[in-house]
């Protein structure tokens, strides 16, 4: 937290390296919060490029900064949001059907290399729905407190804490049916 | 598959890595968009500066004065005072509604050449600013003292030179507010922060809060210093510079310049005065 605070006011103050030095602390944290979320890796190698890009036009005007990792995570899942709300209205792909969106990797310029345990994790995310997926991911992944998560999901915390609840229990039948085959 | 935790593992095994050409292809991306935004701000801040410079004759004289002052020691010193990022708009905001501002240069050059006399050399400028009165510096070293006076409603620019009881008055040239809006403030700030620095955390500097910052070899425009060692100081709850220090070395003799600032300082109309015992030269 102290070194975040360090880069923040670093960034402030126009350094680039600090920027640089955010980059690569969180990419990976990151990337993988938008995977698991969405289940489509060129989708999230976007998101998050993006997500840095907006931080970097940002934050020199942006006066409280505070939780640099939360308002990073927070960027990318209402990116993630806004992705699949245009995906819907497209009515292109449906996330929850794209069983081996995950496993389009062989693209050129690819950014993110997946293991075999975030492609099954992420497949078997795709299965439960997207406010239990959202609670889980931010809990597990994002170290998000549930009252934090009540914030982001502008809900009560005993909806946050049921979405936790049933989503764990789906998404433990999903993998041992993965585990099965 | 047993609980909660299970699935902790695995989102905990579950890695990720990335492509490194590729984060240098988006690291060169964010990092042109970043720096055009802090361009664009610059750009933006420095008008508003400028505007708050044009509107308000306290600034004006401020500005008159850093130019002053950047012409004598031959420094960009006071760049570093206005540039901090953090700082630098609230100075211009703040000094807008100050009534008072009183800023204190001071050059000690010791040598160090065991062969040479061990006394110190030392310069002094004091600066008085008064939305009310006007503006007042006075620079002195160990044999000569000089003031200048530029009253508020006036274009006129009064040196005054106390050991001879003399002072001589000229017009305020209109070309010292022009060579302030041709500096460019923002080179020199990014230089200065562009160096690797060291936050120094806070501390309290006569009384006051501070957050200051250390910067090894900080850019200054003092030929041959070597070994440099920067600190600005920053008022946490003024948002304002307190103080400066830098120290290096010049060949054999090291140098050390502190700037301290006092804002809404309480000063006599006399101050701003020439004394009425004094003769007037002509130009």
């Amino acid at each position: 937290m102290t070194e975040d605070k360090l880069l923040i006011w670093k960034l402030k103050r126009g350094s680039s390296d600090a920027l640089r030095q955010i980059y690569k602390k969180y990419k990976n944290n990151l990337l993988k919060l938008a995977v698991i979320l969405l289940n489509d890796a060129a989708a999230a190698e976007d998101i998050v490029q993006d997500v840095f890009l907006n931080f970097a036009r940002l934050s020199p005007a942006i006066k409280h900064l505070g939780n640099l990792k939360g308002y990073l995570t927070v960027a990318v899942v209402n990116q993630v949001r806004n992705h699949i709300r245009d995906c819907k209205r497209k009515n292109t792909e449906r996330l929850e059907d794209s069983q081996e969106v995950v496993s389009k990797l062989n693209r050129p310029e690819q950014w993110a290399i997946l293991s075999e345990q975030l492609k099954l994790l992420s497949k078997a995310m795709a299965g439960i729905p997207y406010e239990q997926r959202e609670v889980i991911t931010l809990y597990m992944q994002g170290e998000t407190t549930f009252r934090q998560i009540v914030k982001i999901q502008n809900t009560s915390l005993s909806t946050v804490q049921g979405r936790y609840r049933y989503g764990i229990e789906k998404l433990r039948k999903l993998l041992n049916h993965e585990v099965e085959k | 598959m047993k609980n909660a935790d299970d699935i902790k593992k695995i989102f905990y095994k579950a890695a990720i890595e990335t492509n490194p050409l590729k984060d240098e292809k988006i690291l060169e991306n964010i990092t042109a968009a970043y720096e055009q935004t802090n361009k664009a701000q610059s750009e933006k801040g420095e008008l508003n500066i400028w505007r708050t410079i044009m509107k308000s004759p306290i600034t004006k004289l401020a500005a008159a004065a850093a130019i002053i002052i950047a012409v004598i020691i031959g420094s960009n010193f006071l760049g570093i005072i206005g540039k901090s990022s953090v700082a630098w708009a609230k100075v211009a905001e703040n000094v807008e509604r100050i009534d008072t501002f009183k800023f204190n240069l001071k050059i000690i050059v010791h040598n160090n050449d065991p062969d040479k006399s061990a006394e110190d050399t030392q310069a002094q400028w004091t600066i008085y600013l008064s939305s009310k009165y006007g503006f007042r510096m006075d620079i002195g070293n160990q044999d000569n003292e000089v003031s200048w006076y530029i009253p508020v409603e006036n274009d006129k620019i009064i040196t005054v030179i106390p050991s001879e009881k003399k002072w001589v008055q000229m017009p305020f040239s209109r070309d010292y507010a022009k060579q302030c809006e041709e500096k460019d403030p923002r080179d020199y700030i990014k230089r200065f922060m562009s160096c690797e620095y060291t936050e120094l955390g806070r501390q309290t500097i006569d009384g006051i809060e501070v957050e200051g910052i250390e910067v090894i070899n900080p850019p200054t425009d003092i030929e041959h210093l070597e070994n440099a060692v920067g600190y600005l100081w920053v008022d946490v709850k003024k948002q304002l510079p307190v103080r400066v220090e830098i120290s290096g070395n010049v060949d054999c003799n090291t140098v050390q310049c502190n700037m301290d600032f006092r804002w809404d300082e309480e000063f006599d109309a006399g101050i701003f005065q020439v004394p009425s015992d004094y003769t007037q030269i002509s130009q």
